[in-house]
C-alpha cells in the first residue's frame, strides 16, 4: 500500500505541475481571422427614434429641498421668501446657583433672541452688500404646502395668504449682509415676538426672510433662533440657548410654465422631460452607412455595441438658471399610461450625470452624452435580460427631486441642436465552420 | 499486489479534469478541421512509435490487440505538458498547455481475453489569431483589436476486447465514438476612447457538437518472443457536426479517413529491443467537406526507436528509450502541406514488478520537435508522463 501511496502522490504532483499554465498558440496574422467585421457609427435624429416629447411638473415641494431661497425682482421677475418655523423653546436649563450647586430651572424668561441665517455663498446673484429682512408671519400657514399664493393647500382645505407672498407680516429686523463679513447675518428679535413664537399652538408662528436688494437672489442654507434666557435661580445671569429643530421652506413667484418648446428638468416642484421611443426595425440610410453595412439594414441588439443619447444644453432664463451644477438622471417609465405619476425604473446611468451651470448661460451650450447601450439593445430586442417587455418611454429628470429652484434646459426636438441617438454597430456574417 | 479500485479512482480524477483530451499546441490546428492528436502513452512517445507493435501488453487505441498480453487488470493514465515557440511571417510567439491524451483500462476476462476501455484524444482545434488595426468612427481614428479563438476538439471513447488465439497470435477489436464540441468566437475590442464613450466589445460565437462512430481491428504475431509484427485498421464514420443554436437544424458531415498502421518490434540483444512502424490515412474526402482550406490528401507517419532495459536498481529495471518520429498532417496551412518531426527520449521507473509484469510504473518521455508549413515554423518540447498500475 505504501507503494500505491507513492505512485498516487507522484501522479498528484504531475497533475498539479501540469495545470500551471495555458497559452493558446496565437497568430498575429489578420489573414487568419475568418471573420470580416464592419464597424460604423450612425446618428439618428430625434424623429427617427423617438416621438411625443413632453414635460411634466409637480414632483415634490419646496419644503422637500431643506433649504431656502430669497430673491427680489431677480431678473425682473423672480421673487422668493424663505419661511421658517422654529422648533420648541427649551423648557428648562441647568445652572449653578449662588451656592455653586447645579440646579435645573424650568421657570424661564426670554428677554432677547437672534435669528442667525447662513447663506450659500456660491449661490449669490446680485451685487453685495445685500439687505435682508426678517418679519413675523401673521397668518396661519403650513410648511409642507405653502406657496406664494396659498398659506395652506391640502386636500382638507386651502387657505390663501391675505397678501400673496406670505403677507401680511410684521417687521422684526433688517440686516446688511456683506460677503466679506462671513456667510451669515444675525438679526435681533424682541421679547414680544419671542413670546409669540414660544406658543406652539400658534399656527401663524414663523419668520419670513426676504431679500430687500432688487435684482438679487441667494440661497439660504440654514436659519436658527438663538435665545437668551434669565433663569429664576440666577436672575443676574444670562444663559444662551437655542430652539429645537424646526422647518424651512420657501415660496416664490412666478412658477415657470411647463415648457412646450424645450426639454427641461429640475425646479421645485420638479419637472421631468419625457418622450417615447420608436425605434425603426430597418435602417435605410444614410448613404455612408449603407456603403459599409448594406441597406436596408435590419437592427438587431447583438450588433449594437454602443449607444448614447446626446442632448444639447440650451440657455435657461436667468431667474432660474442653475447657480451650481445639476445632476441628471435617466430612467425608463414603467407605466406610461399613468404619467405623470407612473413609477420609474432603475437608472440607466451608473452615476448621476453632472451638468455644469455654465452650460445653461447665453454663451454656454454643451453636449451631454448619456450612454445607454444596454437599454437600446433591450429596446431593439423587445425584452430585458430578465425576459420582461422593455419600457419604451424614457424620463429625463433631476437625480435628486426636487433639488433646487434651478432648471436645466435642452434644445428641443426639431431645433437645430435637437437630441440625437448615437449608435455604433459592428456587423459580421457570423462565425462558421471551416 | 496492488488493489485496482483505488487506482481507478485516481485515473478517473485525471479523466474528469480533462473532458477533452488534446495536447496539440500548434497554429496548424487552424488548418482545415484541426490537427490530429495521437492517443499515445509515454512509452510509445519515447520510442518514436506510431502506436503499434511494441513488446508487451498495454492499452493503446491504435493497437487493439496489444491488450491481449495483459495478465492483470491495468490502468494507464497519461499527462502531457507541452511548450513551444511559433515563428510565423517573422513574428514570434509562444504556446504552452497540458493535456491528458490517454486513459486506458484493461481487464482480463478468463484466460485469453482482455476487455478494454479507453478515452483518448483525436483532433485538436485550439488556436487563436489576433490583429490590431485602426478604424474611423465619426471622423476619429479608433484602435481596435480583433481576436478569433477556436476552442475544442474531438476525443474518442472506446470499448473493446483483445484475445490471444494462440500463444503467438492475438486479435483485438474496439468500438466507440469520436465526440467533442467546437466553439469559435470572434471578439472586436476598442481602445483609446474618451471617458464615457466606452464601446462594448463586439462578440459573435458559434458552437457545434461533433460525433462519429469508430471501429478498430488489429492483430499481432509474436515469433519466439524476439519479434513482434502488428497491424491495425481504424474505420471512422462520417463526423456529424450539428449547430448548437436552437434554430439551426443543418447537420454538416465530414468523412473521416480509414487509418492503417503497421509496426514491428525485435529483440536486438538480450537487453536492447527496437520498434518501427508506419501509419497511413487518406484525408481527401474530409477535405472535400471543408469550406476553408484543403486537405493534404494521403498522409504518412513513420517512427521508430530503441529500448534498453537499462540499469537495475534495488532489483528493479530502469528502461531507457530513444526514438524519432516524422509525419504529415492532414490539412494545409496557408496553402502548404505541413509536417511534424520529433526526436524523443524517455525512461521508466518500475516501482513494483513481478517477473516481467510491471505493477506500478511511471513512464516519462521528452520530445523535441518541429512543425513546418510554408511561412510557419514551430518548435516544441513535449513531455509525456504515464502512470501504469496493475493489480487484482
Amino acid at each position: 500500500m505504501n507503494l500505491f501511496k507513492t505512485t498516487a502522490a507522484l501522479g498528484a504532483v504531475l497533475l498539479v505541475g501540469a495545470g500551471c499554465s495555458e497559452e493558446l498558440p496565437t497568430s498575429p496574422d489578420p489573414g487568419m481571422i475568418p471573420v470580416e467585421a464592419r464597424t460604423v457609427e450612425v446618428r439618428l435624429p430625434f424623429a427617427s427614434f423617438a416621438e411625443n416629447p413632453r414635460t411634466y411638473s409637480g414632483f415634490g415641494s419646496t419644503s422637500d429641498v431643506g433649504r431656502g431661497e430669497i430673491a427680489r425682482d431677480f431678473d425682473g421677475v423672480l421673487n422668493a421668501h424663505t419661511l421658517v418655523r422654529f422648533g420648541a423653546f427649551p423648557r428648562s436649563v441647568t445652572v449653578r446657583d449662588t451656592a455653586g450647586v447645579s440646579r435645573t430651572d424650568s421657570v424661564l424668561t426670554f428677554p432677547e433672541g437672534r435669528i442667525v441665517v447662513h447663506f450659500d455663498t456660491l449661490s449669490i446673484r446680485g451685487e453685495p452688500p445685500l439687505d435682508v429682512s426678517a418679519a413675523a408671519i401673521l397668518t396661519p400657514w403650513q410648511s409642507r404646502t405653502a406657496t406664494w399664493e396659498m398659506a395652506v393647500d391640502t386636500l382638507g382645505g386651502s387657505e390663501p395668504w391675505p397678501t400673496p407672498g406670505g403677507g401680511p407680516v410684521r417687521s422684526v429686523a433688517q440686516a446688511e449682509w456683506n460677503l466679506a463679513d462671513g456667510d451669515s447675518v444675525v438679526m435681533a428679535v424682541d421679547s414680544a415676538t419671542l413670546a409669540e413664537w414660544r406658543d406652539t399652538t400658534n399656527l401663524a408662528r414663523g419668520v419670513r426672510l426676504s431679500m430687500e436688494t432688487p435684482d438679487a437672489r441667494v440661497r439660504v442654507r440654514t436659519a436658527a433662533l438663538r435665545l437668551d434666557t434669565r433663569p429664576s435661580v440666577r436672575p443676574d445671569t444670562i444663559v444662551q440657548t437655542s430652539t429645537g429643530s424646526g422647518s424651512i421652506t420657501f415660496i416664490y413667484d412666478p412658477v415657470p410654465d411647463p415648457a412646450e418648446e424645450v426639454l427641461r428638468i429640475g425646479g421645485v416642484p420638479a419637472t421631468r422631460a419625457v418622450f417615447d421611443l420608436n425605434f425603426p426595425e430597418v435602417l435605410d440610410g444614410p448613404e455612408e452607412v449603407c456603403e459599409v453595412l448594406g441597406c436596408p439594414f435590419e437592427l438587431n441588439p447583438e450588433s449594437v455595441i454602443f449607444a448614447s443619447l446626446v442632448l444639447q444644453a440650451a440657455p435657461t432664463p436667468r431667474a432660474f438658471r442653475p447657480v451650481q451644477s445639476l445632476s441628471l438622471d435617466v430612467r425608463p417609465v414603467l407605466s406610461p399610461e399613468r404619467l405623470p405619476r407612473s413609477p420609474l425604473g432603475s437608472s440607466l446611468l451608473q452615476a448621476p450625470r453632472e451638468l455644469p451651470a455654465s452650460y445653461f448661460t447665453e454663451d454656454g451650450g454643451g453636449s451631454i452624452a448619456i450612454p445607454m447601450t444596454s437599454f437600446v439593445q433591450a429596446v431593439i430586442s423587445g425584452t430585458t435580460n430578465q425576459g420582461q417587455a422593455t419600457p419604451r418611454t424614457l424620463a429625463l429628470l433631476s437625480a435628486f427631486e426636487p433639488e433646487s429652484l434651478d432648471l436645466a434646459t435642452f434644445a428641443p426636438p426639431g431645433s437645430e441642436n435637437e437630441p440625437y441617438l448615437r449608435i455604433v454597430f459592428t456587423l459580421t456574417d457570423g462565425v462558421t465552420l471551416p | 499486489m496492488i488493489r485496482i479500485a483505488p487506482c481507478l479512482s485516481v485515473c478517473l480524477a485525471f479523466l474528469l479534469l480533462s473532458p477533452l483530451p488534446s495536447e496539440a499546441q500548434s497554429l496548424l490546428s487552424s488548418g482545415g478541421f484541426g490537427i490530429p492528436v495521437e492517443p499515445f502513452d509515454a512509452r510509445a512517445r519515447g520510442m518514436g512509435s506510431v502506436g503499434i507493435g511494441l513488446f508487451g501488453g498495454y492499452v493503446l487505441p491504435t493497437d487493439p490487440s496489444a491488450a491481449a498480453e495483459l495478465r492483470l487488470p491495468t490502468i494507464t493514465a497519461s499527462l502531457q505538458p507541452t511548450s513551444g515557440t511559433i515563428d510565423f511571417n517573422g513574428v514570434s510567439g509562444e504556446s504552452s498547455g497540458s493535456r491528458f491524451p490517454l486513459l486506458g483500462v484493461g481487464y482480463p476476462v478468463g484466460e485469453r481475453t482482455v476487455a478494454t476501455l479507453s478515452f483518448g484524444s483525436y483532433l485538436d482545434q485550439r488556436w487563436r489569431a489576433q490583429s490590431e488595426s485602426t478604424i474611423v468612427l465619426a471622423g476619429e481614428n479608433v484602435s481596435v483589436t480583433d481576436a478569433f479563438t477556436s476552442d475544442g476538439g474531438l476525443s474518442t471513447i472506446r470499448i473493446g476486447a483483445a484475445r490471444r488465439l494462440t500463444d503467438q497470435f492475438a486479435v483485438g477489436i474496439t468500438g466507440g465514438v469520436h465526440t467533442g464540441e467546437l466553439t469559435r468566437s470572434f471578439v472586436r475590442t476598442f481602445q483609446g476612447l474618451p471617458e464615457g464613450e466606452e464601446i462594448q466589445p463586439f462578440e459573435t460565437t458559434g458552437s457545434w457538437q461533433m460525433q462519429a462512430p469508430t471501429v478498430a481491428v488489429g492483430a499481432h504475431w509474436d515469433f519466439q518472443e524476439f519479434f513482434r509484427l502488428a497491424g491495425s485498421v481504424t474505420w471512422s464514420g462520417s463526423l456529424e457536426i450539428s449547430d448548437n443554436r436552437p434554430d439551426a437544424d443543418e447537420v454538416r458531415k465530414l468523412d473521416l479517413p480509414v487509418e492503417y498502421r503497421l509496426g514491428a518490434s525485435a529483440i536486438l540483444t538480450s537487453r536492447v529491443s527496437m520498434n518501427a512502424g508506419v501509419g497511413y490515412a487518406d484525408w481527401t474526402d474530409a477535405g472535400a467537406a471543408l469550406e476553408e482550406g484543403e486537405s493534404t490528401g494521403a498522409v504518412w507517419n513513420f517512427g521508430g526507436g530503441l529500448e534498453w532495459e537499462g540499469p537495475t536498481l534495488i532489483g528493479r529495471s530502469f528502461p531507457i528509450r530513444l526514438g524519432y518520429h516524422r509525419g504529415d498532417l492532414p490539412f494545409e496551412f496557408g496553402g502548404s502541406a505541413p509536417s511534424e518531426s520529433a526526436l524523443s527520449g524517455g525512461f521508466a521507473i518500475n516501482f513494483s514488478q513481478v517477473e516481467n509484469i510491471p505493477l506500478a510504473r511511471l513512464d516519462v518521455a521528452v520530445e523535441r520537435g518541429t512543425r513546418e508549413a510554408g511561412a510557419l515554423s514551430e518548435s516544441f518540447w513535449r513531455s509525456t508522463f504515464s502512470l501504469r498500475l496493475s493489480g487484482r
